[in-house]
């Protein structure tokens, strides 16, 4: 799918806007909104990107669309394992509520959820993922404060966000308001104790502890997009076209 | 209008990645990885509610009729996690 958002290319990004059918193309694609958005068009092109014309771009395209339904009934978020869903607590700085419940309990959670969800005291606070059967049997295993339980689990992920810990627990018989007060008590240690990281030391001190996400996706980008991920920097030979090679930079 | 909600906001999440610096050697592609400081969003705050999936989007576009800002992106940075 991001192959065909950068013309066969694999990179570490993709932009797009789409109808809500997730077919129909708005704009270009890129490799981000000041690409695909073009404020250049509107003059010379600056090193800053002017982020006023590119959202003035996006506002013109949503004032397309008449949204409709009710924020309640929103869909809620879930991710594809407990493990990302970590991940991108850590790096988003937000508490994780993980729900852990039998297939036939999943309707009326979500029923239940969806609201508390969409209340303006949480929403875009936090994020949500359902413990999947088949990729999160393990999911508590370096999750401090677990239990082998069905309920509502607040977590707290790590700096790395491959292991955390369990803020709260409720069980699944809880009610939405208890759900609601569970979280914003969370949150508001989370946001007395927690300092948001700085990127380069993040990333320097995750270089010298030699953190690694695994995942089941390739590693590396296919700048040339010949469908083979690039190992290394891609050295250019002018006329001669391009080739692939071990790059020093690595 | 609040951007934000006006669209529904979806991240592909990729595998880990090189860098542009690191591949380069640092010398072009980019702002290094350590130059970066940190965000100046509080924490604990409201920020943007996006999705992490692209069925959970499709269904929340297509139940409120609003576009998708789709951004994909790798949620490591040199294969370093809990960062974007």
């Amino acid at each position: 799918m991001v192959r065909s958002f950068l013309g066969g290319a694999f990179a570490n990004t993709a932009f797009s806007l789409l109808e809500p059918d997730g077919e129909t193309r708005l704009t270009g694609s890129g490799r981000g909104p000041n690409q695909v958005l073009k404020p250049g068009r509107r003059g010379p092109r600056s090193a800053d990107a002017d982020d006023s014309i590119v959202i003035e771009e996006m506002t013109n395209i949503a004032r397309r669309f008449r949204p409709k339904g009710d924020l309640t009934d929103q869909t809620l978020q879930d991710f594809h394992t407990f493990r990302q869903a970590l991940n991108v607590a850590s790096a988003d700085q937000r508490l994780l509520l993980f729900v852990v419940s039998p297939e036939t309990s999943h309707s009326e959670v979500k029923d239940k959820l969806q609201p508390v969800m969409a209340d303006s005291a949480v929403i875009g606070r936090f994020h949500v993922d359902f413990a999947d059967q088949n990729t999160d049997q393990e999911w508590d295993e370096k999750i401090q404060r677990s239990n082998n339980k069905a309920g509502y689990f607040i977590i707290r992920a790590d700096q790395f966000g491959q292991s955390g810990s369990v803020m709260n627990y409720l069980p699944l018989t809880s009610s939405g308001n208890q759900v609601k007060a569970a979280l914003l008590e969370a949150n508001r240690e989370f946001a007395d104790t927690e300092e948001r990281k700085n990127y380069g030391d993040h990333v320097s001190l995750g270089r010298r502890e030699r953190i690694y996400f695994e995942n089941e996706m390739p590693y590396g980008e296919d700048r040339d997009g010949d469908g083979v991920i690039d190992h290394g920097a891609i050295i250019r030979q002018g006329s001669k076209g391009k080739g692939k090679g071990k790059g020093k930079g690595r | 209008m609040k951007i934000a909600s006006a669209f529904i906001i979806l991240s592909i999440l990729l595998p880990p990645s090189l860098s542009d610096a690191q591949r380069s050697g640092g010398s072009k592609g980019g702002v290094r990885p350590t130059d970066i400081g940190a965000g100046t969003q509080p924490i604990g705050a409201e920020s943007i509610m996006w999705y992490t999936t692209w069925d959970t989007a499709l269904t929340e576009a297509a139940r409120s009729n609003r576009p998708i800002f789709f951004m994909a992106a790798a949620a490591t940075c040199s294969g370093i996690s809990g960062v974007f």
